[in-house]
């Protein structure tokens, strides 16, 4: 699905690309509203076919400048055919066809994938819709197609017994590893150490329980289930993710979520791509921000779709 | 041989016992910005350093010409950890004075960033949803990220010292940069 040259200002303009995004842009003229006029089909590039271009790139895409031209593998080509059925090799006659009803509208990120680590237990398979729908488009964006996630909700006992592993073979190291907070429940485990395994996590679930009472966390994934909802807390694992995606690449995806973080779509991202962790960490409040008003003065457009589909 | 095999071996024991017992310090001091205050009400100040397991430790004392007392530590291996224990002579009259003495002690961390400001905000809007009472405990977080994406944390709390002549009251400030989510 797409094209073989540029189309529009300056570009090659083959009569079959030409056609294909003519017919592409009056499709979505019409199933977004938009406000391009609709086009002659007739696979010749003039001032009309340029102004919807460019309108489209201007409103859809989010660009300040726009150029008025389709490249194959372009950041507007990949707009446009966000809302086609994928895997398809369309001519113009198809076009509108192709274009689904919501909610299927948003072909363009049903292809991507966010999926949870086989490990993850199902009760602990929380993040919520909108924000897996928030790293579709950070992976859209990086033209990624699948993330993994490693680590969601931890209780105060999974904490205790990951504190009280890594503190028996060396708590030094991870009383470097943590801060204040942390500190104090292993400062727990130093002077129980010679009590049972079940005795000391019990007791280390304890500590962990009355800090989170005055609102201190030891792990930001230790949290109540409450607090999870409100608040998603989550890590994309840098390996797995690496060993699914297409077109992988650690910077694209840093930046897009760095991205999304300045735009407040993230409350709070941590990148712990170079650390042990290998992961980017993620704090996500859902609906936060209606998905559908991303996008004009954005380098990353969602479809306004979405939050009817998926949110 | 079998010498030279029982030395290869015990040399290779040293060798992996000091690869564990080591760990690989990203913040160190010249990394980090220590400064000594200078102000009219600051009688004397003087410097220690230590360690803590792994991490290093450089604690600032600052005694004031009212009688208060601050100790500003500075701790840091993988993560830097900022403390500050505060104990002032006088009781706190609102929670404005808390979140200013907030904002002073972290211009001598050792880290600073933006988000320093953001947690300012947050924590004068708990302060006040909770009500500040010079008489009662008050204690409020922030966690957030740093503008290098870096898990950040700030933590202020405030006590009265009822039973104490010389202090009337204790306000406890951290910063922990880096480290575990």
């Amino acid at each position: 699905m797409g094209i073989a040259k540029s189309v529009g200002k300056g570009g090659a303009n083959e009569r079959r690309d030409v056609l294909f995004i003519q017919a592409t842009l009056n499709a979505l003229s019409k199933h977004l509203k938009a406000s391009f006029v609709l086009l002659k089909e007739d696979g010749l590039c003039g001032p009309k076919t340029v102004t919807a271009i460019k309108d489209f790139q201007k409103n859809y895409v989010g660009m300040v400048n726009p150029d008025g031209r389709v490249d194959p593998n372009g950041k507007t080509l990949r707009y446009l055919t966000m809302y086609l059925k994928s895997g398809t090799s369309a001519t113009q006659k198809e076009v509108p066809a192709l274009i689904r009803l919501p909610p299927a509208l948003v072909s363009g990120i049903n292809d991507i994938h966010v999926s949870y680590l086989s490990s993850i237990p199902e009760d602990r398979r929380l993040v919520s819709s909108y924000s897996i729908n928030v790293v579709k488009i950070a992976l859209k964006e990086c033209r990624m197609n699948h993330a993994v996630i490693t680590s969601t909700l931890r209780t105060p006992e999974d904490q205790a017994k990951i504190m009280y592993k890594n503190a028996k073979i060396d708590l030094s190291k991870q009383k470097a590893l943590y801060g204040r907070n942390g500190d104090e429940v292993l400062a727990v485990y130093e002077a129980n150490k010679s009590k049972t395994e079940s005795e000391v996590t019990a007791l280390m679930v304890e500590k962990i329980n009355s800090l989170l009472a005055k609102d201190r966390k030891v792990s930001n994934h230790c949290i109540s289930k409450d607090a999870y909802a409100k608040t998603n807390i989550f890590d994309i694992g840098l390996n797995s993710t690496k060993a699914k995606s297409k077109n992988f690449n650690k910077e694209k995806l840093t930046q897009a979520f760095n991205d999304l973080k300045q735009e407040g779509y993230i409350k709070n991202f941590i990148d712990e791509t170079s650390k042990s962790n290998s992961c980017w960490h993620l704090e996500i409040v859902p609906h936060t921000k209606d998905l559908n008003i991303y996008g004009k003065e954005s380098i990353l457009f969602l479809n306004k779709y979405i939050n009817g589909a998926y949110v | 041989m079998k010498l030279y095999i029982s030395v290869l071996l015990f040399l290779l024991t040293i060798s992996c016992h000091a690869e564990n017992s080591s760990m690989q310090c990203d913040v160190t001091k010249e990394k980090l910005n220590f400064s000594t205050p200078t102000a009219d009400n600051i009688a004397n100040t003087f410097w220690q350093e230590g360690h803590d397991g792994y991490e290093k430790v450089n604690r600032l004392h600052i005694l004031y010409k009212d009688g208060s007392v601050a100790v500003l530590e500075h701790k840091y291996c993988v993560m830097y950890n900022f403390e500050v224990a505060y104990y002032s002579s006088n009781a706190l009259s609102e929670s404005r004075d808390i979140v200013e003495l907030f904002e002073n002690f972290l211009t001598f961390s050792g880290a600073q960033d933006a988000s320093g400001k953001k947690a300012a905000a947050a924590i004068n809007k708990r302060l006040d949803e909770k009500g500040f009472n010079s008489g009662r405990a008050v204690a409020t977080t922030y966690d957030g990220s740093t503008s290098n994406n870096q898990l950040v944390e700030y933590s202020i709390s405030y006590q009265p010292l009822e039973d104490s002549s010389l202090h009337k009251s204790a306000v406890f400030i951290y910063l922990g940069v880096g480290g575990e989510h």
